[in-house]
C-alpha cells in the first residue's frame, strides 16, 4: 500500500469512528427518558416521608483549602429538603482558613440548633492527605445507607438529594453520577464551560441507557454503601480518585447511572491556566486509570459490560488520538476552504455542531444557563480554545506518565457559587 | 468530569464526510442532506417524549 492509499484508507477508519462515536451518542441519549421511568419503578407509590425513613444518606464534603466556597456547599445541605441527611465535613490539612470558617460556621448557626433530623459531624485532620483519604476517614465514620461525595465548591438543588434517594430505591442500582452545571457563566470562559459541561453531561445519557458510566465525579457521586465493602475505598494514593473509583466499580460489573434530574452547581475554572491544569488532571487521571485496568479494554469477562468494554473505552481512546490531528487537519481544511473560495462546509460545520448542541439542551436536562444558549451559534469558534486545551492536557498528561510524575491538584482564584 | 473527547471533530467528520458521502452516491445537495439528517434527530426526540408521555412503562 502506498502512503497516499495509506492516508486514505487511516482518515477514512478514523473518520468512520468520529461518525459512529457522535450517531451512536445522538441516537440512544433521548432514549433516556425510558430508561429513567423503569429506573424510578420503584419508588412510584412511595411517599417522600416514606423515602426518608427508609433511607439514610451521608454526605461527605472533603475540604483542602476551601475557605471561599465552603460555607455555601454546607448552607445548601442544611437548607436541603430531605431530612434524613448526615453531613460530614472533612478538612483535609487546609492551610488557608477553612478550619476558621466552618468552625465559626458551626458555632453560629449549627450548634445547639434545630436541624430538623440532620446532623453535623466535622473532621479536622492537621494533616493534608489527599482527597481520597479525606473522603475515606468521612466514609468510616458514615451511618448512611448511601454516601455522597460533594466537592466544597458545589452546591446542591434543594431537591436534589430526595431525587437521589427516589433513583436508589431501585435496588439494582449501585452507583450514580448527579447532574453537574458550571455556576460562573459570567466571563466567556465560564459561558464555554457550561455549554460544555451540557453537551457533555446530555451524552452521559447515553452511558446511563446502556450501564456503561464509568466516570463519576466527585462533584456529586453517589455511592451504596455496601459497594464499599464489595470494591474497597477510594485510593488514597490517586489523584483523581473519582475516576479510578468509578471505573474499579464497572470492572466488578456493578450498575452506575446518571441522574438527570439531580442537579448540582460547581465552580468552573476562571482562567485559561486554571482550566489547563484542571484538564491537565482530568486526562492524567484516566490514562492512569486506563494503564491501572488494561482488562477493561476489549474484554470478553461477564462481569464487564460489552458496550463499555467494546464501544465506550476504546472510542474514548481514539476520540483523544484524533483530537491530536485537529491541529494538521485544519490549516489543510483551510488552504483548500481559501484556494477554491468554498466555504460552504464551515458553514455545514457551524449549523450541524450549533443544532446538536440546541438538541441537548432543549431534549436534555432542566434548568439549563439560558444566558448561554445565546452564545450556543458561537461555541463553535470558541470551542477551538477548549480543543487546544484538550490537546495539551493529552500531551501533557503523556509526558508525566513518561517521567513517571504525578500531577498536583489544581488551584485558581476562587470565587465560590453563592450566587446561583 | 465527564468524557467529551473529541466532540469537535466528532462533528466535523459527521458533518462533511457523512452528507458528503451520501450526496456523492446520490446526486442530492449537500445542504437538504444535512438539514433532513438534523431533522431526523429532532423528529426522534419528538417522538420518543410523546411516546415516553402516553405509554405508561
Amino acid at each position: 500500500m502506498d502512503t497516499r492509499n495509506f492516508i486514505l484508507v487511516l482518515s477514512l477508519i478514523l473518520s468512520g469512528i468520529a461518525i459512529f462515536r457522535y450517531l451512536f451518542y445522538l441516537l440512544i441519549s433521548p432514549l433516556y427518558d425510558f430508561h429513567k421511568e423503569k429506573l424510578l419503578k420503584d419508588s412510584r407509590g412511595l411517599s417522600k416521608s416514606q423515602i426518608e425513613k427508609r433511607t439514610k444518606i451521608s454526605v461527605i464534603v472533603p475540604a483542602w483549602n476551601e475557605e471561599v466556597g465552603i460555607i455555601t456547599s454546607i448552607e445548601s445541605l442544611l437548607k436541603n429538603s430531605y431530612k434524613n441527611l448526615e453531613i460530614i465535613v472533612v478538612n483535609d490539612g487546609s492551610t488557608d482558613n477553612t478550619n476558621k470558617v466552618v468552625k465559626q460556621f458551626y458555632n453560629k448557626r449549627i450548634k445547639d440548633k434545630n436541624l430538623r433530623g440532620k446532623t453535623f459531624t466535622y473532621i479536622n485532620k492537621r494533616k493534608n492527605k489527599g482527597k481520597g483519604a479525606a473522603i475515606n476517614s468521612g466514609i468510616k465514620r458514615a451511618k448512611g445507607d448511601l454516601i455522597i461525595t460533594m466537592d466544597a465548591d458545589t452546591k446542591f438543588e434543594k431537591d436534589a438529594i430526595f431525587t437521589v434517594a427516589k433513583y436508589f430505591q431501585n435496588k439494582n442500582v449501585d452507583a450514580a453520577v448527579g447532574n453537574v452545571k458550571v455556576a460562573n457563566s459570567r466571563t466567556i470562559l465560564g459561558i464555554i464551560q457550561v455549554i460544555e459541561y451540557t453537551l457533555g453531561f446530555y451524552f452521559k445519557r447515553t452511558n446511563s441507557v446502556i450501564n456503561c458510566e464509568y466516570i463519576i465525579g466527585g462533584a456529586f457521586g453517589i455511592f451504596r454503601k455496601s459497594v464499599f465493602e464489595k470494591c474497597g475505598n477510594f485510593d488514597e494514593n490517586n489523584r483523581t480518585e473519582d475516576i479510578e473509583f468509578s471505573t474499579r466499580l464497572k470492572s466488578f460489573g456493578l450498575k452506575t447511572i446518571y441522574i438527570e434530574d439531580a442537579i448540582a452547581y460547581t465552580e468552573g475554572a476562571d482562567s485559561i491556566l486554571g482550566l489547563l491544569k484542571q484538564r491537565l488532571r482530568w486526562k492524567k487521571g484516566r490514562l492512569d486509570t486506563f494503564i491501572k485496568y488494561p482488562d477493561m479494554f476489549l474484554s470478553c469477562k461477564k462481569e464487564h459490560n460489552f458496550f463499555l468494554s467494546w464501544i465506550v473505552l476504546p472510542i474514548a481512546l481514539i476520540g483523544d488520538l484524533e483530537l491530536l490531528l485537529f491541529p494538521i487537519l485544519t490549516p489543510i481544511v483551510f488552504y483548500y476552504t481559501f484556494t477554491l473560495s468554498d466555504f460552504s462546509y464551515w458553514f455545514a460545520w457551524i449549523f450541524f455542531f450549533t443544532s446538536v448542541i440546541f438538541l441537548c439542551y432543549i431534549f436534555g436536562s432542566k434548568k439549563n444557563n439560558w444566558r448561554s444558549f445565546v452564545a450556543i451559534p458561537l461555541f463553535y469558534l470558541l470551542s477551538v480554545i477548549l480543543v487546544f486545551v484538550e490537546i495539551y492536557a493529552i500531551l501533557g498528561s503523556i509526558k508525566l506518565y513518561l517521567e513517571g510524575e504525578n500531577i498536583i491538584w489544581q488551584t485558581w482564584n476562587r470565587k465560590g457559587v453563592s450566587n446561583v | 468530569m465527564y468524557d467529551n473527547s473529541g466532540s469537535v471533530l466528532g462533528a466535523a467528520t459527521a458533518t462533511i464526510v457523512l452528507p458528503a458521502t451520501a450526496s456523492a452516491i446520490t446526486g442530492i445537495n449537500y445542504f437538504i442532506l444535512l438539514a433532513s439528517f438534523i431533522a431526523v434527530l429532532i423528529v426522534f426526540n419528538v417522538v420518543v417524549r410523546i411516546v415516553k408521555n402516553t405509554v405508561k412503562l
